[in-house]
């Protein structure tokens, strides 16, 4: 084979190998910017949640979803819980899986905590409603936890764990491991790069769906404020710092609009907690 | 057009479109390049490389290791709880998508 023949069919294996290294990848031209480093991400993250189909993800996810609603309890308003799965509702529109049933309710605890299980479960508690002002901070928390399903991080978590193999068929036989392993990193709270990136897409959610995107800052800002409330302990715990969180999206502010929704009369109407 | 010229063009934009799928599977590759690093990172530095000869594959050592960390943390009971009465209740929640659009325009969210 000729040199050149060789070396135009491993160049896209060495290109891979190369840019899988990058940290960034944006070109500029024609006065635009492009992140390439999204089809690398994207491709990434679909290897890594390969193996899981939704109908095995929400079994998993209604294992520990059922695990939290008996630790604390579902909050008994059935006007309240209607609300916070519009809210909830309102934002999946705009969200990238359309493969997952979403559920939103509040636990009846007034810790300042907020949950997602894999298949869509979101879990709010009634001490976070309490601390939110309008529609729009409690919409965030919800966007912030509709990512980390959105984007796969406790199956990527899974496997990353070695508790997934190529078919998952175990997963079958031995529900029991892998909802006990999501219970227990509800708890501990994702690795820090997937609260950010849980933060990064959150607020474009918020964005996207019509929300003031401040929202989400003022909600970090509320909890960061109450933090000798032994209530907001287990949210610090589980998080990256508030200025870490902040300044990250801070440099989101240009790609934001400066308006949106806030609703804190339709808010406090319906969340008499 | 030349036939010359329309066979010049075609050569062109048959390049084109394979130098552009290459650039393409570059970046699938490295992003499934990067996903295999990682996984193979993760594996390696919890020294999970026992093989199955060896009297412990990697998953059974991973499983292992979150019920012993279970154990440890002592919530192996209360882990174990479930409320799935309260779970299917939600499944069972009476919101149509008529609900949701009236709700986002209520709130003039975006439609």
């Amino acid at each position: 084979m000729r040199l050149d023949r060789i070396l135009r069919l491993a160049a896209p294996a060495l290109a891979a190998a190369f840019l899988s290294s990058c940290e960034s990848l944006q070109i500029s031209g024609g006065g635009r910017t492009y992140d390439l480093g999204k089809v690398v991400s994207a491709a990434q993250r679909v290897k890594e949640a390969l193996v899981i189909s939704p109908e095995t993800e929400r079994r998993i996810g209604r294992e520990a979803a059922a695990n939290l609603a008996a630790k604390h309890g579902i909050f008994d308003d059935p006007g309240a819980t209607r609300y916070v799965n519009l809210v909830g509702l309102a934002l999946v529109r705009k969200a990238r899986r359309k493969d997952v049933s979403w559920r939103f309710a509040v636990l009846n605890t007034l810790d300042v905590n907020a949950y997602a299980s894999p298949g869509g479960f979101i879990f709010v508690t009634k001490g976070l409603v309490k601390m939110c002002e309008d529609e729009s901070e409690l919409a965030a928390v919800l966007a912030h936890e509709i990512q980390h399903v959105d984007r796969k991080h406790a199956l990527t978590a899974l496997r990353r764990n070695n508790l997934i193999e190529a078919g998952s068929e175990w997963l079958k036989k031995d529900l029991d491991i892998a909802s006990r392993f999501i219970i227990g990193q509800m708890e501990r709270g994702f690795d820090k790069g997937d609260e950010l990136e849980a933060d990064r897409h959150g607020i474009l959610l918020l964005a996207k769906a019509g929300y003031d995107p401040t929202g989400l800052p003022r909600a970090l800002e509320a909890q960061h404020n109450n933090l000798g409330d032994p209530h907001s302990a287990p949210f610090t715990a589980r998080h990256p710092s508030f200025e870490e969180r902040m300044r990250a999206l801070s440099k989101l502010k240009a790609d934001l609009p400066e308006t949106g929704a806030v609703l804190k009369k339709r808010f406090l109407d319906h969340t008499a907690i | 057009m030349s036939l010359q010229v329309y066979n010049e063009a075609m050569r062109i934009r048959r390049r084109f479109l394979a130098s552009a799928l290459a650039v393409l599977a570059a970046l699938v590759g490295a992003g499934w390049a990067r996903a295999s690093w990682s996984d193979f990172w993760s594996r390696w530095s919890q020294g999970l490389g026992a093989d199955e000869e060896s009297g412990g594959s990697r998953r059974s050592q991973a499983v292992a290791a979150v019920r012993g960390a279970w154990d440890k943390e002592g919530a192996a009971a209360d882990s174990s709880r479930r409320n799935y009465s309260a779970i299917d209740k939600l499944d069972r929640l009476d919101i149509s998508d008529e609900d949701v659009a009236s709700f986002v325009r209520e709130g003039r969210l975006a439609p």
